[in-house]
């Protein structure tokens, strides 16, 4: 015999009794609080803020980058896809890495012609 | 873990991560009333309802918090409520703890447990207090919070080997404690 949540009983009569004693018989409805409301508010809020701090970031990157040298290296095996150098000091501006490669990934992609990922471009230009 | 792998609770929760309200409503209609009855108990009613469902917002909230990496890992979210909840009840007992020591030091001694016999039947709210913390514990989340055995290893952090014993010795303490009464009666 399996008692309320499915798995086997060992004492059904005694857990019945239990949960006769302790389950509440009528689960009150409770409004969702004006504080989790709140709450639910600033969370948008601040990804909202986020969002627009990480464009922001990606065009200074980018405005950053822009006048900086890129070079297009011949690739050493037949076939291969050309590396491409952008310059070291890129590297060196106070950006966090993600909006620096994003950055670095579209002024490549836009000046070379070339879809570069920015794992490549962190491989590429490290220091 | 890809989102169609996902239980939808999760779902909800990772949209509700992203402040969405409708997913925040979902979750707390369908999770909110069982929790506030589990931290009513586990808080063995002191404050009430009040404080209970005061500390299921403040699990809620705490969610927010949260990462959502961390998040996106839950596979049982009922479980995974019935923890936070039962932390927070734990943190909140000892603090009522905390501040009845200091007033005990000022008043006369409460008195002492409810008799186990009353008006001619079992009072099982009696009985539920002379058992010990753990033990009350495992029967409040199988029979309150209506988890699994394998919900509550995850909601108290034990095996489920652990936790199936325990469940076990607290049916044999209730028996016997039953047992006593009724000759008493």
């Amino acid at each position: 015999m399996s008692d309320h949540t499915g798995e086997p009983s060992t004492d059904p009569a005694l857990e019945a009794q239990i949960d006769r004693a302790v389950a509440p018989s009528a689960l009150e409805h409770a409004p969702m609080p004006a504080a989790l409301g709140a709450a639910l508010r600033s969370r948008r809020r601040i990804r909202t803020l986020r969002r627009v701090a990480a464009g922001v970031g990606v065009l200074a990157a980018i405005l950053a980058i822009w006048h900086l040298p890129i070079h297009r290296l011949a690739p050493t095996t037949p076939g291969a896809t050309p590396q491409i150098i952008a310059a070291a000091p890129a590297r060196a501006l106070p950006l966090p890495p993600l909006m620096l490669d994003t950055g670095l990934a579209v002024t490549i992609h836009v000046r070379v012609g070339q879809s570069i990922d920015s794992a490549a471009v962190m491989r590429l230009t490290g220091p | 873990m890809p989102d169609d792998q996902r239980e939808p609770d999760t779902l909800l929760l990772l949209a509700m991560h992203k402040g969405d309200e409708a997913a925040a409503r979902q979750l707390w209609d369908k999770h909110a009333p069982g929790l506030i009855a589990t931290a009513a108990a586990l808080l063995h009613n002191a404050g009430g309802h009040a404080a209970a469902h005061d500390l299921v917002q403040q699990v809620f909230c705490t969610l927010l918090q949260t990462s959502r990496s961390q998040l996106a890992a839950i596979r049982d979210t009922r479980a995974y409520f019935a923890r936070a909840v039962r932390n927070a009840a734990l943190n909140e007992r000892r603090a009522i703890a905390r501040r009845d020591h200091h007033t005990r030091q000022q008043a006369p001694p409460p008195p002492s447990a409810p008799p186990m016999g009353v008006s001619g039947d079992i009072h099982w709210p009696s009985i539920l207090a002379r058992l010990d913390p753990a033990h009350q514990e495992v029967l409040i989340l199988k029979h309150v919070a209506r988890l699994t055995l394998d919900q509550i290893a995850i909601a108290t952090g034990e095996s489920r080997g652990v936790v199936a014993g325990r469940y076990k010795s607290a049916l044999d303490q209730v028996r016997s404690l039953v047992h006593i009464t009724q000759e008493a009666l």
